[in-house]
């Protein structure tokens, strides 16, 4: 250690120590914000907050249509992150297992990232209207996989790299059917990639707003798209509770899947 | 067990494989040898299923395979990276043929423990195989391989990753495993030394052909073609022309040797030359004017020597009868502690036995 990093009281690792602390605190002040001010006591948001309390959990709770909203965003996220991942699996899949096509196949793959997301809620907005879908269940989730599949798709190819075909290969000298060789070899060796992709996708669908505002239908508000609406109206810190139950639900996701399957590190087990 | 009738296999416009007929017997142990990129890879391939000949039959046991899925086939591979199920304990890597058969629990059990003590890994059944190291992993996709009693063993240059001391022990317990079985093996390789020791019959391709098919003496004392004399150990490869009764050949620079018959004369196959082995070269003590019998004396000057340890190779410049310079001959002086070994400018006469002066052809491709 104390020979290849160099002396740790030297002005530049003290330097770089204050930059990541710096880094960290960029990214995360934010969420503490949020979280701090979910236990505002006032009317008003401000910060820091006067006082401390539940009193904008409960009201969230209470909130007949920010439960449905949240319920219809959970629904949303887990059956379009199921999906992509399904998908994004059999891309992979194909992906990994293809040669000189694979390069510009992956870019069509990705291709939803590079189109902006407004402009997705407006072509589906046009499209959905065309085939009947707009504002239901079925329209949300074919968009959201839409724009969840790609970081889906790109989690699996990376873990795909860690399997070598001749490991598939050994499966089928010694009896298994292409089907049992994906289910008994190439998918425990990528689970960690497949809940990575998995948690991708809800986090990206959990968090969308802009397809929500072009294909939400009366009936199928998402969360952030109620939380947009509301805080057009209203300052109170409810906004802020509302976030932190957000966050708290997403990162217990990824804690809970972590323990489980261990996150983005393909082939590890135990 | 296993005949290749004229397999023949086309990636777009390169022929990988071209027209390869071969037979392998029941417990035989047959090696194709060759350079990275003559086919034997493939070859193996189409025999374990993963690829489908483009021409000709495949059939093993008496059964046509052409059409028979590689997880139908009933054969086992070993490959070169070992491809040991990483999710997978040992124990487990070696029950998985087993599982998929359906076999009784306690069949499993028993079995994966004696393939496991085949091998030299009993009690390592709860490790992962990332614990093992090279060689251990590859012992374990032996047993994996084994266990399930198939019908042909295949090994895609299995010793290749591992180190050149454990390369040969490994080489002679796979050796000696497959013979108290009696299994079936085709075994690629480019290592000549690996494939000498372990076949029973060698298949050299080249150019994704067969060059020739024989046991390993055979291969080595009388190859029949250019790339197998210099392809497998150290080989003279004299350029000439046979005369039309067969048994003369003539090199540009006017040197006459008896070579032994088997070749039709050269035109009728691509371009001839002369095999000899170095070590088929002997030294002829002084004062000898003539060859014993009817082997073909040479005359020449040592222009070069290189200590091996047990012998010394020297080059010979050979000269003809009227004294003018000609090819060079390498031969194998066989080193005896204490005498002295010839040296650069000094005149030496050898002889090498018709036999050993073996016409070899470039099989046009």
């Amino acid at each position: 250690m104390s020979g290849g990093t160099g002396n740790r009281r030297s002005p530049a690792w003290i330097g770089l120590s204050v930059l990541t602390g710096l880094v960290f605190a960029f990214l995360l002040a934010p969420i503490a914000v949020v979280l701090i001010e979910a236990f505002n006591d006032s009317e008003l948001m401000n910060f820091p907050p006067q006082g401390l309390s539940l009193r904008w959990f409960q009201a969230f709770f209470a909130n007949a249509e920010f439960m449905s909203s949240l319920w219809l965003s959970l629904k949303l996220g887990l059956i379009a992150a199921a999906i992509s991942t399904a998908l994004g699996a059999m891309a992979g899949l194909a992906l990994a297992r293809s040669g000189s096509s694979s390069a510009s196949l992956q870019t069509l793959l990705l291709a939803p990232l590079y189109v902006p997301r407004v402009l997705v809620g407006l072509a589906l907005l046009l499209a959905f209207a065309w085939l009947n879908v707009s504002g239901s269940l079925l329209g949300m989730i074919l968009g959201h996989v839409l724009i969840t599949m790609p970081y889906a798709t790109r989690t699996v190819v990376v873990g795909m790299r860690a399997v070598e075909p001749s490991v598939e290969e050994a499966a089928r000298m010694l009896g298994a059917t292409r089907w049992q060789t994906f289910r008994l070899v190439t998918v425990p060796i990528i689970r960690g990639a497949l809940m990575s992709g998995f948690i991708f996708a809800l986090i990206i669908s959990f968090s969308d707003i802009y397809l929500a505002l072009f294909i939400s239908g009366p009936q199928s508000i998402t969360l952030p798209l109620r939380l947009f609406t509301f805080m057009e109206w209203d300052q109170s810190p409810l906004v802020a509770a509302a976030s932190a139950v957000q966050i708290v639900l997403i990162l217990s996701v990824i804690l809970v899947a972590g323990r489980l399957f261990g996150l983005s590190s393909p082939g590890s087990v135990e | 067990m296993i005949e290749l009738d004229a397999i023949g296999k086309r990636f777009g416009t390169v022929d990988a494989v071209k027209s390869v007929s071969l037979t392998v017997g029941e417990g035989e142990f047959v090696s194709l040898l060759g350079p990275s990129g003559c086919g034997k890879t493939t070859t193996l391939r189409i025999i374990a299923g993963f690829e489908s000949p483009t021409s000709g039959r495949l059939r093993i046991g008496g059964r046509e395979m052409n059409d028979v899925p590689v997880e139908r086939r009933g054969l086992s591979m070993v490959f070169q990276n070992y491809a040991l199920f990483p999710h997978l304990s040992v124990f487990e890597n070696v029950a998985f043929g087993l599982r998929l058969k359906r076999v009784a629990k306690p069949e499993i059990e028993e079995r994966v423990r004696k393939a496991l003590d085949q091998v030299g890994l009993a009690g390592l059944g709860e490790r992962s195989p990332r614990q093992l190291s090279g060689g251990q992993q590859q012992r374990v996709s032996l047993a994996r391989g084994l266990v399930v009693n198939p019908a042909v063993l295949l090994m895609d240059e299995p010793l290749s990753n591992l180190d050149l001391k454990l390369r040969e022990q490994l080489r002679d317990e796979i050796r000696t495993l497959q013979r108290s079985l009696g299994m079936t093996a085709v075994y690629v390789t480019h290592d000549q030394g690996e494939a000498m020791a372990m076949s029973d019959r060698i298949a050299v391709m080249h150019g994704g052909g067969i060059e020739q098919v024989g046991t390993p003496r055979d291969i080595y004392e009388r190859p029949s073609t250019t790339f197998v004399a210099s392809f497998i150990g150290h080989c003279n490869l004299l350029p000439g022309t046979l005369d039309a009764s067969g048994r003369l050949f003539r090199t540009p620079n006017g040197v006459h040797l008896r070579v032994a018959s088997g070749l039709p004369p050269s035109s009728e196959r691509g371009e001839i030359r002369l095999a000899i082995r170095p070590e088929t070269v002997r030294f002829l003590a002084d004062g000898y004017e003539r060859a014993p019998g009817d082997d073909n004396l040479i005359s020449g000057r040592v222009r070069d020597i290189v200590y091996l340890g047990d012998v010394a190779q020297v080059s010979v410049v050979i000269m003809t009868e009227g004294g003018r310079v000609a090819e060079t001959l390498n031969a194998a002086w066989r080193i005896v502690r204490g005498e002295a070994t010839p040296t650069p400018g000094d005149v030496v006469r050898l002889s090498v036995a018709t036999a050993d002066c073996i016409p070899v052809f470039d099989r046009g491709a």
